[in-house]
């Protein structure tokens, strides 16, 4: 830079000017701009400049017309001159009072910056208020990136459960940081009936808006429908434990708090079949879901036992509201032909395992609650004496029974837990799944915990604690955190193998398994279950069968 | 001690009056023994009945101490009634009016299970007999212990294997039958098994030995009749097969069997088909006899005479001289082997359960290898050849039970 020819001492900077490669149509706009930043000088003479190109004749600009003060886009041009203004926002808590006003000192880029790229997909809003946004985003890993609603709520993309997208590192191979995690899915405690949200960040070039996305798709307001759409924004299950607290319990959790309360405001209708014994010692509790061609199966078995006759209320809970019409017209046909008192208890919704197990629990008037699966048949008279029986050991809170799949093999003689390594959860595990069944002369051996297919539990135990959990979502886990309640509370769970059902569950995957749904739901509760119970979990010995083994 | 005169209800998935099957006549038969012996009181007889409306659910009186029931069954894979209120209200009336000391039950097939429970829900001090005729509780392919499709012989049921021949039912839909037939048979106190080949298969199931006897199908006394006449230098090579023309029973086998002879071979047999219902087989079924059958006719080594009244069968076994059971599936006792020793007419039958053991080969009949069409050309071509053979199985006959020794033989049980 000269004035009066006379050269300036000037620090000269390259950057990128990819407007100029595109007219030119360079391949690359690297390092076509150029800085000179002089000292401060008093002269009034205009400056120019001069370009020495080697074997060129040196080219000379005459003097240059535009001096006074730079306005925001020609220091935009400048990273240099913005240093100072990005090292405010920077060093201000993202989103707070100093962060805006730094941040409104800072003028937009005039440019995409380098590789800098991304997009927002969706955003989801739950009927409780909060929601979800998910996209992607290419950028450093120091990149001061946020995502920002119309109300200028902020959200650090750092916060974000992040994941690699193989489809956006193919797309972008070509560009500075298309290998990073480029997934971003963030909880948004707030959130707008109609959104819009910015993907922003501050780069060297100023503010930039990555991306911008308006709208939202609403949740459903059932847990479930809510849980399945969530679910499909896309993860791997080896890391669900760490977007599960992020990401889905705080969508569901709140879902699943207002879905009961709002199910506690129905209520019940309940149709008595015959008279019931007037003082039970035991009502048995057998949920409905779907299938109930199982009643017929139990009731034959339970009229062949005298105790049942004197001793036992039968009470059917209908949590399913496609089926209730056709169990009472079915409960009144069994009635007619076996004569065997029952009570049934219809929920009006669907409210899950534990709900419609709570739910025979108020219309119970036992002293022990004998909890059973529709699909658990007994195969002969005297096991419920017998799981009785197994209280006059000292402090049993819950007894379960034997139960053997249709082949004759053991499903279940009691429950531990395995921590499943590659999906960093702890798992339900039936011990001796498919091995020979326990001799039914063996004594009732303490376990870890038993199934919540057949439990029976003293009624002010059950009481004590709470009864069944109902925070979790559709299934799983809520047998062991009823046992671990019970065992929190001082007692011990038992498993009486002289008590011998057949359980119809199919024999299918061992370890977790089923549907993308099934297992992602069954992580999420394991995320739950082991956030409440971790002490009893790492307590567990690591195998039942394998310090006991079968006879 | 003098037993109490009983008074006994004999319950059958059908009156013979309409329909002639096995099961059908051996528990009318029964009934009308019980009626006459010394020591019942009363019999009765209560046959499932369909007037073409559907179950009903109603009973009727057919004719002194004879009912008709409209009931159905609406679920064959559980065997459940089809009409609920006619078990409860209609069949339990029954019960309570009849004031019945003994129910021997004949079947609950066209019926449901549930009867059974109903019984003893009015009255625990009824004792039920129950007779086994087929194999139906522990084979969903109609009782027969044959695999679908293949005809292959079943030899054990299991949820697992069941699970294979019918794979729209689970492995545990098929415990749950099971399981629901066993609850129900707690009610019966004693089973009777046509044959010991049955009862072992029942306590294979889950039946308790010393629940379980076999008694056999009583028969209609008589003296046998003459051998057939024989025309000087003839042989005794009359064949008959008596019976329902279905895939299990065999036929195709027999004339597969002669087919496969040489003509000069055929002429020296002659085969005579007495057998019903083959219009109610399948289209591809009738084909496939009708194919084997029309050039076996032409030659004159076959007769196909059709059906016949079990008045006209002691007339149509006169001109025979040996009776073919050639069945692809176990059967249990079939009556025609207790019908052939009655009328002395040696038997030709497969080498299986039921018909292995009550023919005894080389001593009042002959067996021939299962399924095997050769086989049975070749036997039918040896026996024709001489006469010896069948004067020494006829003589090896020894008369079956009669109706009243089969009677009382049930009253000892209770």
């Amino acid at each position: 830079m000269l004035q009066d020819d006379r050269r300036l001492e000037c620090k000269i900077t390259r950057h990128a000017r990819g407007d100029v490669a595109e007219v030119l149509k360079l391949p690359s706009g690297d390092m076509l701009g150029f800085c000179a930043i002089s000292e401060p000088t008093k002269r009034t003479v205009a400056p120019e400049v001069s370009l020495h190109i080697p074997s060129e004749a040196p080219y000379k600009t005459g003097p240059l017309a535009e001096t006074g003060t730079l306005s925001a886009s020609h220091e935009a041009l400048v990273p240099e001159m913005l240093e100072g203004k990005i090292g405010a926002v920077r060093g201000a808590p993202m989103g707070s009072d100093a962060w805006w006003t730094a941040l409104a000192e800072l003028p937009e880029a005039h440019q995409r910056p380098q590789g800098f790229h991304g997009f927002v997909e969706g955003i989801l809003v739950s009927p409780i208020g909060n929601g979800l946004v998910h996209g992607w985003a290419l950028h450093p890993d120091d990149a001061h990136i946020w995502l920002e609603d119309e109300m200028q709520n902020v959200y650090p993309l750092r916060l974000a459960f992040r994941r690699e997208r193989r489809d956006i590192s193919i797309a972008f191979k070509n560009t500075l940081w298309a290998d990073i995690e480029s997934q971003f899915i963030a909880h948004f405690p707030e959130v707008s009936n109609n959104p819009t949200i910015k993907l922003r960040a501050v780069t060297e070039l100023g503010l930039v808006t990555i991306s911008e996305c308006s709208g939202a798709e609403f949740l459903p307001y059932d847990p479930r429908g809510a849980a399945e759409r969530i679910f499909d924004i896309e993860s791997e299950d080896r890391d669900y434990h760490r977007r599960a607290p992020l990401i889905d319990w705080p969508i569901i959790k709140p879902l699943i708090a207002r879905y009961r309360a709002d199910t506690v405001k129905l209520t019940p209708q309940v149709s008595m079949f015959g008279p019931p014994p007037k003082t039970p010692e035991v009502s048995v509790i057998v949920p409905l879901y779907k299938r109930f061609d199982f009643i017929e199966h139990q009731v034959i078995e339970f009229i062949r036992d005298p105790f049942f006759r004197d001793k036992v209320e039968l009470i059917y809970v209908i949590d399913d509201p496609e089926i209730r019409l056709s169990v009472l017209a079915e409960a009144e046909k069994l009635f007619r032909l076996y004569e065997m008192p029952m009570r049934v208890v219809s929920g009006i919704r669907n409210r899950g395992f534990s709900g419609a197990n709570n739910l025979g629990a108020i219309h119970a008037n036992g002293e022990y609650l004998l909890f059973l699966n529709s699909d658990v048949i007994p195969i002969a008279p005297g096991w419920l004496e017998q799981m009785l029986g197994a209280f006059g050991a000292e402090n049993v809170g819950a007894v379960g029974a034997q139960l053997l799949f249709p082949n004759g093999g053991i499903q279940h003689v009691g429950m531990n837990f395995e921590y499943l390594a590659d999906l960093q959860i702890w798992s339900n595990q039936h011990t001796g799944t498919g091995m020979p069944a326990y001799s039914a002369d063996r004594l009732a051996f303490d376990v870890p915990a038993v199934t919540g297919a057949c439990v029976l539990i003293p009624r002010d135990i059950f009481t004590q604690i709470g009864g069944w959990d109902t925070g979790y979502l559709l299934g799983d886990f809520e047998d062991s955190h009823l046992c671990f309640a019970i065992r929190d509370a001082g007692f011990r769970i038992l498993c009486q193998p002289a008590s011998i059902l057949t359980h119809l569950e199919r024999q299918s995957f061992t370890g977790i398994g089923g549907d993308a749904f099934r297992i992602r739901m069954t992580i999420c509760n394991a995320v739950r279950h082991q956030g409440i119970w971790q002490r009893f979990l790492e307590l567990t010995p690591p195998s039942h069968s394998e310090q006991d083994a079968a006879p | 001690m003098t037993p109490a005169k009983h008074r006994i209800l004999v319950t059958s998935h059908g009156h013979p009056d309409f329909h002639m099957g096995g099961g059908e006549l051996a528990a009318y038969n029964l009934f009308k023994t019980y009626g006459t012996h010394p020591d019942v009181d009363a019999a009765f007889f209560l046959a499932r009945h369909d007037r073409g409306r559907g179950p009903t659910g109603v009973i009727s009186l057919r004719r002194a101490n004879e009912f008709l029931w409209e009931q159905g069954v609406g679920d064959w894979f559980r065997m459940k009634m089809a009409n609920p209120r006619g078990t409860t209200h209609d069949f339990a009336e029954l019960i309570r009016c009849l004031r019945p000391s003994i129910v021997h039950v004949h079947h609950y097939v066209h019926m449901g299970l549930e009867y059974l429970h109903v019984i003893k829900k009015i009255d625990p001090s009824i004792k039920i007999v129950m007779t086994l005729h087929e194999y139906v509780a522990i084979c969903f392919n109609q009782g027969q212990m044959v695999k679908p499709d293949t005809n292959r012989l079943c030899f054990r049921e299991s949820p697992e294997d069941c699970h294979r021949c019918f794979p729209q039912h689970s492995a545990e839909d098929f415990w749950l039958r099971k399981h629901r037939y066993q609850s129900f048979f707690h009610h019966v106190d004693h089973f009777v098994a046509p044959s010991d080949f049955l009862r072992q298969r029942y306590i294979d199931w889950g039946i308790a030995p010393e629940r379980i006897v076999t008694i056999e199908n009583g028969q209609a006394g008589g003296d046998m009749l003459p051998p057939r006449p024989l025309p000087e230098g003839e042989t005794r090579n009359r064949f008959a097969f008596f019976g329902q023309i279905n895939p299990f029973k065999g036929v195709s086998l027999l004339l597969q069997g002669l087919a496969g002879l040489k003509k000069a071979e055929r002429r020296k047999i002659v085969l005579e088909i007495h057998g019903a219902n083959l219009e109610h087989q399948t289209q591809e079924f009738q084909d496939m006899i009708a194919r084997l059958r029309a050039p076996l006719e032409k030659e004159g080594c076959l007769q196909w005479i059709g059906p016949y009244e079990p008045f006209q069968m002691a007339s149509r076994m006169a001109h025979v001289d040996w009776v073919v059971i050639p069945s692809i599936w176990w059967e249990n006792s079939p009556m025609v082997i207790q019908e052939s020793f009655t009328l002395g007419r040696p038997l030709v039958g497969s080498d299986i359960g039921g018909m292995a053991e009550k023919i005894s080969h080389g001593v009042n009949g002959v067996h021939v290898p299962v399924g095997n069409a050769r086989a049975w050309g070749e036997m039918l071509l040896r026996l024709s050849g001489y006469t010896e053979e069948w004067d020494q199985l006829r003589s090896g006959i020894a008369k079956p039970i009669s109706y009243k020794a089969c009677a009382t033989a049930h009253l000892q049980l209770i």
